[in-house]
């Protein structure tokens, strides 16, 4: 069944695919029913550092969110690992994301009412680890986003990069494998921002997590080894690396 | 996600929330405690009601002149209060009201025991320079002992040989002269007399023997200058014989004696089962009329607690969506609220209950009988916390199962 498209005879130069987007579309309801994604099918292999870009309502958010399974497709399927997201239980998707999947949103959505320490330790007492651990991988978490003398203050005492840099803390402190980033460094300064995509680029390389991120930035978006580029909810090109200069010209 | 830390959440939650929950809280301690100070009213006066009618004997069956005037009049036979006194405070015209004749004629149904023949009117008496209106009540000495509803406390009770000695009620004494009386001499309508005795108190809230002083017959026929008309009988039952049956017998007896039918019947007679019918009947239309604020103020409590968790909830829709992302199952997510709403839903409860006795004691104070069991302040713990849990339940629910992205949009 899923294993068709969910596994893929092992290509041996190229990391395993670890996530699989095959013709999904996403149509919001509403009074007029709205497309925002038309037959996208993406591959992602483990360790990539992906970006994602295109003009405003193209579609970033709604692709973004299918892949970190905060939302299910209309059509198509999403597989996670091999496994079809639809044929999954509300509780495994949960588990899922819990495990694998770490999410930065554009917005932060940090806990008001937990300090910074208890935010990052939020993903690991949901998986029920215990307080002592939790407290001490959450202190490291944060001196490795360059915040451990902020870990007592609540998300009203930080500045947006912060807050944002508290937000990656939180996402990676489940170790997952797949990072996803909702503009990041939206509404922040330009060393901010870099601060931030350093972070992003340093967790891919040292611990070969999978991250992509979506951004406006272009400069940003050419830090990746593959941009995705969206137009109206479709896949306009999805170039690695070493091409992107060609496309460029 | 471990218990204790779901526990943490919900206390964290409620916390920084201070004013919020304190507001639902508050709505459910007003639902809560209306909830019971109604209730308790209902209680309070179906125990005084009971009391009351505890004070009846079941073996006493009253004789009263009159029609159906007599019968809205209901409990003429209250142990021979101002409501036997009719003739003064209805005016009935004397062809219909009861001669001592046919009282004596009764003696001879069967099944009485005792039948007390009582003159009775309102009158003027005088205790050193105090004068009060009172009722008095002139009562054969050989039958008082079981026609009183109450039993002597101090000194004895009338004797064949008294003509001017008097009973008193308990009121009498410790209200309206306040002082020790026995032995001490009374003036009834400028006779004077002796208080050879102090009835208990009767119990009966309405006016009953304890405002009333009673005299023996012969003397009160003089006194009150009525020679020839009863103002009510009052028949003690054969403790062998149905108390109604007797009064059938009686009735028929009485009937044929004043040559009247049972649609032309002039008098009334009742026992302690048509009393009680009476007052229950009463006291069912109370307790509907209560039962229904009590349900109404059920549902506007309810809605009260339902309101305040709801908005909690709603409140909290792009918390939820946080947990689920951050891979919460739906479980965790209800479970913290469960938790949120059953706090807030018990404390509610608690102070409700506390609240609820205050108000009591208010009510009391304005003189509404009102009584709260434990059964009361379970019903009100219980009813916060399932309302409360279900109110919380239903939508976090609806939280939980929409898409974690939907939960964070809401604003
Ligand atoms: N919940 C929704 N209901 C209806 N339409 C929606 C909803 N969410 C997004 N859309 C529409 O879908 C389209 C794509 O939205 P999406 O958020 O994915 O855009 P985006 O590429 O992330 O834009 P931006 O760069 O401004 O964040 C937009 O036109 C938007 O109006
Ligand atoms: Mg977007």
């Amino acid at each position: 069944m899923n294993e068709q498209y969910g596994r893929e005879p092992e290509n041996k130069n190229e990391p395993k695919i670890i996530m699989r987007l095959v013709d999904v579309s996403k149509i919001y309801g509403g009074t007029v029913p709205f497309k925002a994604l038309d037959g996208v099918s993406i591959d992602i292999r483990k360790g990539e550092l992906i970006s994602i870009v295109g003009r405003s309502g193209s579609g970033k958010s709604t692709l973004l969110n299918l892949l970190g399974c905060l939302d299910k497709p209309t059509m198509g399927e999403v597989y996670i690992k091999g496994n079809a997201i639809s044929k999954m239980s509300d509780d495994r998707i949960a588990d899922l994301r819990r495990d694998e999947l770490g999410f930065v949103f554009q917005s932060f959505n940090l806990a008001p009412t937990l300090n910074a320490k208890d935010n990052v330790e939020l993903p690991m007492a949901i998986k029920g680890l215990a307080k002592k651990e939790r407290e001490i991988a959450a202190l490291k978490t944060l001196e490795s986003v360059g915040l451990a003398d902020k870990a007592e203050n609540f998300p009203s005492q930080l500045s947006g990069g912060e807050k944002q840099r508290v937000a990656i803390a939180r996402a990676i402190s489940n170790k997952p494998c797949i990072l996803l980033a909702d503009e990041p460094t939206g509404n922040l300064d330009t060393k901010s921002s870099r601060a931030i995509i350093e972070n992003l680029e340093a967790l891919c390389r040292d611990n070969g997590i999978t991250v992509i991120i979506v951004t406006h930035d272009q400069a940003l978006a050419e830090e990746a080894d593959r941009v995705i580029r969206i137009t109206d909810g479709r896949i306009e090109s999805d170039v690695k690396r070493k091409n992107l200069k060609k496309v460029k010209k | 996600m471990k218990n204790i830390d779901i526990l943490e959440l919900s206390l964290n939650s409620l916390q920084h929330r201070k004013l919020r929950s304190w507001l639902a809280i508050l709505g459910i301690v007003i639902g809560v405690a209306s909830v019971i100070s109604l209730i308790s009213i209902s209680v309070g006066m179906n125990e005084n009601i009971k009391s009351t009618m505890s004070g009846i004997g079941a073996d006493v069956i009253t004789i009263g002149s009159g029609g159906e005037r007599a019968g809205s009049m209901g409990p003429s036979g209250f142990g021979g209060g101002p409501g036997a006194d009719g003739r003064s405070s209805f005016g009935w015209t004397s062809s219909s009201e009861i001669t001592f004749n046919e009282a004596d004629n009764l003696r001879s149904v069967q099944g009485v025991s005792e039948l007390d023949a009582r003159v009775s009117s309102n009158a003027v008496v005088r205790y050193r320079n105090m004068n009060k209106s009172l009722s008095v009540v002139g009562v054969e000495a050989a039958a008082f002992p079981k026609s009183s509803s109450s039993t002597i406390a101090k000194g004895r009770s009338l004797g064949e040989g008294d003509t001017y000695s008097a009973v008193i009620g308990a009121s009498v004494q410790s209200d309206t002269f306040n002082d020790t009386m026995l032995n001490k001499q009374i003036n009834i309508n400028g006779v004077s007399f002796k208080v050879v005795g102090v009835l208990n108190e009767s119990g009966a809230s309405f006016s009953g023997p304890d405002n009333s002083v009673f005299i023996p017959q012969a003397t009160a026929k003089r006194l009150f200058n009525q020679t020839k008309y009863v103002s009510s009988i009052v028949v003690i039952a054969a403790s062998e014989y149905d108390p109604d049956l007797v009064a059938d017998s009686l009735a028929i007896k009485l009937r044929s004696l004043r040559h009247v039918t049972n649609s032309t019947q002039d008098f009334t007679i009742s026992t302690a089962t048509t009393l009680q019918s009476t007052i229950s009947s009463v006291s069912d239309t109370l307790a509907i009329f209560l039962g229904a604020i009590a349900g109404i103020s059920l549902i506007v409590g309810g809605i009260g607690v339902a309101n305040a968790m709801f908005t909690s909830v709603l409140e909290q829709t792009k918390f939820i969506g946080l947990m689920k992302s951050l891979g919460a199952r739906n479980s965790v997510v209800m479970k913290l609220f469960v938790l949120e709403a059953s706090m807030v839903g018990f404390t509610g409860g608690i102070l409700g209950v506390l609240l609820s006795f205050l108000g009591s004691i208010l009510l009391g104070a304005f003189g509404l009988p009102s009584k709260i069991t434990l059964e009361l302040v379970l019903l009100g713990l219980g009813f916060s916390v399932i309302v409360g849990v279900i109110s919380g339940l239903l939508p976090a629910k609806n939280a939980a199962s929409i898409e974690p992205v939907e939960a964070l949009r809401y604003e």
